[in-house]
């Protein structure tokens, strides 16, 4: 190995010295930038700071390029490298004498040095130190940013993009402010309760059902609250009239819509009692038609539909009230005109009294079957 | 220490050049060769002083003495074109002004990097060269960026990135070429 080979190896040394250097002080540059516009978002949210001002900041950072590359290169000379893979100072010394006795006497040993330092990975790659530490700075600004984004913006900052940050903080304060514009109306404690109590309930009642219902309660815990035999007497001195439906609602149905029914009954095909519920409470529920949103969406709606629900009834309405004559119950002009309606309900025309009438022949035949009774016993 | 002094050096450089493009109102060819003259003019200060300070210490200037000085005029530059960022970002703040970062900066920076090649030749004659290289360079990067459309200007910014980690590893490389001759003939 003459002077040349040595020229090259020692070369060959400082290149990849070089390159390890270059490549950990870009991925310097690249982590210091990230961390830094982090860093700036992060006192964007917090302070809300303006894109001018980060974009100036960020565009300053990235422009610092040079000073990753250059600075320190006064210090890479051949001697600080030579040093690091000459343990006993033989290149050195060979370097440094100016005496060509010398040098030959130390050759051997330095090329035999060299071509050993050669085979092996001087310099293999590694990253500095400080850039873990840098790595650090980045996972920790990532972590504070999520942080204040999610405390701030009650989200994350997935996309790194600051004007996407400055319209949702824009968003927010235009949100805050016009919830701050919103006008406050001082509402006195007894209003309130008016309204409150006006607004129907999720149930789907509204005042005047809940006070019938309150009174009906209030009947009941006093009917319960009474002696059981007081309780039998006041139901026994209930009259039929009393568990009458009403005359006026039936007529008032009747002038509402039109069809077959037994006369003083409430039947399921009522066009305002579809709803399963009886008495005012049923009207007044199948008025507001409250049961779909008290969440039976079918009930009101299927029955009223349809007409073999009518047709059906008319059976039970009959065994009911066997003793009355069935009738129509809507306008008999516009029912005159529906033949076919005419025609269904015929059959249901039947003439039935089963009162006994007065008869002088029974008479005889009980007042003989008492007689012999009386002898008998 | 070093950055410290460029500091207000490249400011300096800059507000001058500016001074001078202010006075005359030139022509784009004449605005680039007021900058470039401006750096050229500094790299053969720096020459000159390390010249200076070998005749005053009566030895050889070491190497890494050189080599700061060297360090100085680069930072100056990168200083120059800090604040021509900068002051551009002021006039136009868009965000097409990161397209500065791959396209107009490293121009400046890899002029720069020419002259850092001229002054570790040492050569007179090479300075010159690299004047007239460097200008023509600058001057033709900036009529192109007139015509060529966006993408293109990015492509090229992007080969004026690789081509500044070209001279800089070339100007590595002649630092330690200049290492090792100076360790083969030791004082």
């Amino acid at each position: 190995m003459d002077k040349t080979d040595i020229e090259l190896t020692l070369r060959h040394f400082l290149k990849g010295y070089l390159r390890t250097r270059l490549a950990n002080r870009l991925i310097t540059y690249a982590l210091l930038n990230l961390a830094v516009y982090m860093l700036l978002l992060t006192v964007m949210i917090l302070a809300d700071s303006s894109l001018f001002v980060f974009h100036l900041l960020f565009f300053c950072s990235l422009s610092l390029l040079p000073l990753f590359l250059f600075l320190g290169m006064e210090r890479t000379t051949l001697r600080r490298i030579v040093r690091t893979i000459d343990e006993r100072c033989l290149v050195e010394s060979y370097l440094q004498t100016s005496s060509a006795e010398h040098r030959s006497f130390m050759q051997e040993r330095v090329e035999s040095h060299l071509a050993r330092k050669k085979s092996d990975r001087t310099f293999p790659f590694r990253l500095f130190t400080a850039n873990f530490y840098l790595i650090g700075l980045c996972l920790s600004a990532f972590v504070f940013l999520q942080a204040v984004s999610l405390i701030t913006l009650r989200d994350f900052t997935t996309p790194f993009s600051a004007q996407n940050l400055k319209t949702k903080l824009l968003e927010r304060g235009a949100l805050q402010k016009a919830i701050a514009e919103l006008p406050v109306e001082e509402i006195s404690g007894v209003d309130s309760s008016a309204t409150e109590e006006q607004r129907a309930t999720a149930g789907g009642e509204n005042v005047e059902q809940r006070a019938g219902k309150d009174l009906n309660d209030k009947a009941l815990e006093e009917l319960l609250g009474d002696d059981t035999m007081v309780a039998k007497d006041r139901i026994d001195r209930l009259s039929p009239d009393d568990l009458r439906q009403e005359p006026d609602q039936g007529q008032k149905q009747r002038d509402i819509g039109w069809n077959y029914q037994a006369l003083g009954t409430e039947s399921d095909t009522d066009p305002e009692k579809t709803q399963g519920f009886p008495g005012d409470e049923g009207q007044e529920i199948a008025r507001e038609g409250r049961g779909a949103e008290a969440g039976s969406s079918d009930v009101g709606r299927t029955y009223e539909e349809s007409p073999l629900r009518k047709y059906a009834a008319i059976p039970e309405q009959v065994a009911a009230k066997g003793s009355e004559v069935l009738s129509p119950t809507g306008n008999l002009e516009e029912g005159q005109k529906r033949i076919f309606l005419n025609a269904l309900f015929a059959d249901f025309a039947i003439q039935t009294n089963l009162r006994i009438s007065f008869n002088p022949l029974f008479d005889s035949i009980r007042e003989r079957y008492l007689e012999l009774l009386d002898e008998l016993f | 220490m070093i950055v410290l002094g460029a500091l207000p050096a490249g400011v300096g450089l800059f507000f001058l050049v500016r001074l001078l493009e202010g006075t005359f109102h030139g022509s784009m060819t004449i605005n680039v060769l007021f900058e470039e003259a401006a750096k050229f003019a500094l790299f053969v200060l720096v020459a000159l002083a390390a010249r200076a300070g070998r005749a005053a210490a009566s030895r050889k200037v070491l190497l890494h003495e050189k080599v700061t000085l060297l360090l100085f005029a680069l930072l100056c530059v990168v200083v120059f074109g800090i604040t021509e960022n900068i002051l551009y970002f002021v006039s136009f703040p868009t965000s097409s002004i990161y397209k500065r970062l791959l396209y107009s900066y490293p121009i400046h920076l890899n002029t720069a990097l020419l002259y850092a090649l001229g002054f570790l030749s040492g050569r007179a004659s090479s300075f010159v060269l690299y004047f007239i290289i460097c200008s023509l360079y600058h001057l033709g990067l900036n009529h192109l960026s007139l015509r060529l459309p966006v993408a293109g200007v990015y492509a090229f910014g992007i080969a004026n990135l690789v081509f500044l980690l070209l001279l800089y590893w070339r100007v590595r490389v002649k630092l330690i070429e200049r290492s090792i001759q100076e360790c083969w003939n030791p004082k």
